[in-house]
């Protein structure tokens, strides 16, 4: 057997340089469904990877079949051949049998090893890890690669799942591999990817051909294809199902003809379309029935190639001014800088949403504080930043570790933050754009420093997207950076910074980003001069400023370019923001008004009352002038928290209203922690974990922000959270009480568990539980040290256990 | 009819005592769960118990001889995302969003089955009620390659996306949504409170 297949080996060689010099230039034919064909022969089972072994005669013959009607492309009968779907089975057994199954009859045809999803979810929405997902698929590359001519990855819905198999195939083989997609017919994927994204990355990350299979009939695939017709610049691929099921007595039917179908495909094959194939429902007929074009040359077409950035879900070109949001980067910011170091990661995640509701249009993100990993610390927050923002991303380090591990699970095309005109820093970071299929930006400086003059940063500029091209990053992939320096040393440059903006504009043609607020340190009045320096900067050709979205100064005078440079959309633009800002500010904030708060007699218990965060906020900035921080706690903010956690008890408040009372609440000793290290964890220390197997977190989320607003330091260890974690927070932080959470009555085992493996190492502080499935009983049986029913009687239980 | 679904997720008993600031909240969030949801159903009819129903007096009870649909419905991952995001942003309104969004999935489910021509329905029975297993669940989505609309599984058995439901209704012309045969008949929570697990109308 494996002398057999060394010599199969060498003749897959010559194949797949025949398939590559085919491909795009010749109509290549796939094969079509599988399933179909399994029931017509009454052998349709759980697991149809499995009839490799106890059917092959079978699946042979199907094979036989396809390539009867006239296929270039045999699929092997593998696609949920993964440990996550048969975790017991001899899956290296059943993919080797399913090749040879696909081989037995083939003459001329190129086989394709087939791979689809995972079926399970990945983390950070789900909780398989990128790394496991990684190492299944390439479980499967590995068991196939000597023997098959190329991978087919089919029927992905998740970009991020796509990314990763990819990555598992172009890291452990050589052989092509082709990529496609369902989309539903919103125009998008499941997970709300759209053609464009997926091809951009795709066919950046270097896949050979890119599509979309499954999803629908040809006719309603029509504006997906027309998507890729457009933007993709890979050999496009498309197999679609036997048109919409019709649903009959319940069971799902297909009833499309095949002379239908290949009507619709021979439209796609005269878009330019270079692969087609069928998939659910198809059989030999569909396939003979489009092997009509066959051969043919590939009809050419014109595709869009511009500048792209995008996260799974939202793409950002630079057709107008983007704004690339800059306050994830710890230079200059004293508390981004603590919450590094603490692994505050909200506080992080927090900076991220504000500046997308402030109209950032991607966001920067550098994580590089002395003494502290930036690269776990990128993995971390990129992964984070996946699942909480649609904004992509620009990964910005100096550590080259942390950008390829910002580029490795990021989902999406990010910006790497930067490569220069030095030749190892070039040669070092090119690859990894390629890998990941980054877009680059280039910053013109070099071993000698930052030139003087325009034209030598020119040199440098074209220097670098040369090099970029030899790696094989197109132009359209490069951005260039001119540096900003900072005026009050080095004024008369200020101007050559603008010069070589508008050379490498005009000249390279590649979009260009400047640190706008760079030009003004050590001056008074930095905004005017920012703003103007920005205005100057966009009349010379800027395309990506980077800028703190929330300083309207900056956002207005990007509007007012636009408005005065652009189109009369533009114009609205600037009118229609110029109103919404007026209206907001006149807006009466919307409070609780149930509660009456006129007997109090202090504004901050009031504000508390109503839940208005920001006004708590203020006023207690202005009452630590004249009032020590203890008798703001206990005389007013206990007080007044105690008394919304009655009413809330007696129900004349609700849980929206006990929440938002205590987030100001929360505020307000927030403030008061800023201003007195001292009054930092009076209360004391919780660690709170909704245990693993769980990712309903809401609860436990709930009860951090009323113990917050106690003024208890949490550490919160998140959702689907190992035992081992639990036990590491304890040691590290540790804390008077452990709190866990539990949604349902699978995962109170895994809370069983936790308890047992911190009690048999040592943890000697209560372990309370909470959940909507825990009752007394429950807790007791599992050995909780506590169990209480709401987060309000969780923190009065906690307070009285520490005042014993 | 939604609010005073929501408003008995977020605990409370009497819908009339609201207050206006959690009634803004609701209608804030029943607007955006529609903006973010992608709603998604898929059924198959079956006219005989099935292996994993068989000799389980749970299953046995509800369907007595009717035919049945297995379905599974979800949102989708978007609205999954976009709780995480809210739960940093404002965790009140992240709490009565992601009720809302619960509320929504069964409005949803049952606005979709009322359309389906099988004659009378039965209930949504999912898989854990009555003392039958809630790992049937993953029975029914395989049955249904409920994958294919974004269905999965954690290790414990957890759906994801979370707003995802999976179920067995009974179908016929002389089937009702009612309690007979319910497993918690005599003790039900819902029915000490003068209401139903289903929406009866």
């Amino acid at each position: 057997m494996p002398q057999k297949e060394t010599a199969v080996s060498g003749k897959t060689e010559h194949i797949v340089t025949e398939m590559i010099e085919k491909l795009g230039k010749q109509i290549m034919i796939f094969d079509g469904g599988f399933g179909t064909e399994l029931e017509k022969r009454g052998i349709m089972t759980k697991c149809p990877e499995m009839l490799n072994i106890t059917n092959p005669d079978d699946i042979a013959e199907i094979h036989k079949d396809y390539i009867e009607a006239g296929c270039d492309f045999i699929t092997t009968n593998t696609f949920g051949a993964n440990r996550c779907k048969m975790p017991n089975e001899d899956r290296k057994a059943v993919i080797e049998k399913a090749i040879e199954n696909a081989r037995r009859y083939r003459t001329t045809q190129y086989v394709m090893m087939d791979i689809g999803p995972l079926g399970k979810m990945l983390a950070p929405v789900g909780e398989l890890p990128f790394d496991d997902a990684y190492e299944a698929f390439k479980e499967m590359v590995v068991a196939a690669r000597d023997h098959v001519d190329g991978f087919i990855l089919e029927t992905f819905a998740d970009l991020y799942e796509l990314k990763c198999a990819l990555l598992a195939v172009k890291e452990n083989s050589d052989k092509p591999v082709f990529t496609t997609m369902t989309f539903d017919n919103t125009g998008h994927t499941l997970t709300g990817t759209s053609p464009r994204i997926m091809a951009e990355l795709m066919s950046n990350m270097g896949a050979d051909a890119v599509g979309v299979n499954c999803s629908l009939g040809p006719k309603e695939l029509k504006p997906i294809v027309d998507e890729f017709v457009k933007y993709c610049d890979k050999p496009i691929i498309v197999q679609p199902n036997r048109g919409i099921p019709m649903v009959r007595c319940g069971k799902a039917m297909y009833q499309l003809s095949a002379e239908a179908f290949a009507e619709v495909m021979n439209e796609f094959y005269l878009q330019g379309v270079a692969i087609l194939g069928g998939c659910c429902g198809t059989n030999p007929e569909f396939i003979k029935a489009i092997a009509v074009n066959k051969d043919k040359p590939v009809v050419k077409r014109e595709v869009i190639k511009e500048t792209m950035i995008c996260s799974a879900t939202q793409s950002v070109t630079f057709d107008k001014v983007r704004i690339c949001g800059e306050r994830i980067n710890p230079t200059g910011k004293k508390k981004l800088k603590e919450a590094i170091i603490n692994g505050d990661f909200d506080y992080i995640l927090k900076e991220a949403i504000k500046q997308e509701e402030a109209h950032a249009d991607l966001l920067d993100v550098n994580l590089g504080v002395p003494k502290t990993d930036d690269v776990a610390n990128m993995k971390r927050v990129v992964m984070k930043l996946n699942e909480i923002t649609n904004l992509p991303l620009q990964i910005d380090s100096s550590n080259v570790k942390a950008i390829e591990v910002g580029c490795r699970y990021y989902n999406g095309v990010c910006l790497i933050n930067s490569v220069n005109g030095n030749e190892s820093c070039m040669n070092t970071v090119f690859p990894i754009a390629q890998r990941y299929g980054a877009v680059v930006l280039g910053l013109t400086m070099d071993d000698n420093g930052i030139p003087q003059t325009a034209e030598e940063r020119f040199a440098i500029a074209e220097r670098i997207v040369k090099s970029a091209e030899k790696h094989g990053i197109a132009r359209h992939r490069m951005m260039i950076d001119t540096l900003t320096l900072t005026c009050s040393a080095q004024q008369p440059l200020v101007k050559e910074t603008l010069r070589a903006l508008r050379m490498v504009t005009e000249k390279i043609g590649v979009k260009t980003s400047l640190g706008v607020s760079n030009v003004s340190f050590g001056m008074p009045n930095r905004e005017v001069i920012n703003s103007t320096f920005l205005t100057m900067a966009l009349e010379n050709g800027l395309t990506m400023p980077i800028i703190n979205p929330c300083n309207a100064m900056m956002t207005n005078a990007i509007l007012a370019f636009n408005a005065l440079r652009g189109n009369a959309k533009d114009l609205d633009n600037f009118v229609n923001n110029a109103i919404s800002v007026e209206t907001s500010t006149a807006q009466i904030p919307q409070t609780p008004d149930n509660l009456n708060t006129s007997n109090s007699s202090s504004p901050l218990h009031d504000a508390v009352r109503r839940g208005l965060r920001e006004q708590s906020v203020e006023i207690t900035r202005q009452l630590l002038e004249n009032q020590s921080p203890m008798s703001i706690i206990n005389e007013i903010l206990i007080p007044t928290l105690n008394e919304v956690g009655a009413d809330f008890e007696k129900q004349v408040i609700f849980l929206p209203q006990l929440i938002s009372a205590s987030e100001a609440c929360k505020g307000a000793f927030g403030v008061i922690k800023e201003k007195f290290q001292q009054a930092d964890n009076q209360k004391g220390t919780v660690v709170l974990a909704t245990v693993k197997g769980d990712v309903h977190d809401i609860g436990k989320n709930i009860v951090k922000v009323i113990f917050e607003s106690y003024g208890y330091k949490v550490i919160d260890l998140g959702k689907d959270t190992p035992k081992e974690t639990v036990l590491e927070a304890f040691r590290k932080h540790n804390p008077d009480i452990i709190g866990l959470s539990a949604l349902m009555t699978t995962t109170v085992l895994s809370m069983e568990e936790t308890i047992h493996y911190l009690k048999d190492n040592n943890v000697n502080v209560p372990i309370f539980v909470g959940g909507a499935v825990l009752n007394q009983n429950l807790a007791d049986e599992i050995k909780a040290d506590g169990y209480t029913k709401d987060a309000l009687e969780f923190v009065e239980a906690v307070g009285k256990l520490l005042q014993n | 009819m939604l609010k005073i679904e929501i408003l008995k997720y977020l605990g409370l008993k009497d819908a009339n005592s609201v207050d206006e600031y959690t009634n803004s909240l609701i209608d804030k969030a029943l607007l955006e769960v529609e903006q973010q949801s992608g709603f998604k159903y898929i059924y198959e009819k079956f006219d005989e118990p099935l292996p994993f129903m068989k000799d389980v007096s749970g299953y046995q009870n509800y369907l007595g001889d009717s035919p049945f649909l297995l379905c599974a419905t979800t949102l989708g991952v978007q609205i999954d995302r976009y709780i995480q995001r809210l739960q940093l942003k404002d965790m009140a309104y992240a709490t009565v969003f992601d009720a809302a969004a619960s509320v929504f999935l069964e409005m949803k489910a049952d606005e979709f089955e009322k359309n389906l021509k099988f004659g009378n329905l039965g209930f949504r029975f999912c898989p854990g009620y009555s003392g039958t297993s809630f790992i049937d669940n993953q029975e029914i989505v395989r049955l249904l390659k409920a994958e294919k609309i974004g269905i999965t599984f954690l290790e414990s058995g957890l759906m994801v996306p979370l707003k995802s439901m999976v179920g067995v209704i009974k179908i016929g012309e002389n089937v009702k949504k009612s309690c007979d045969g319910c497993a918690a008949k005599g003790d039900c929570g819902f029915r000490k409170n003068g209401t139903y697990c289903y929406r009866n109308d």
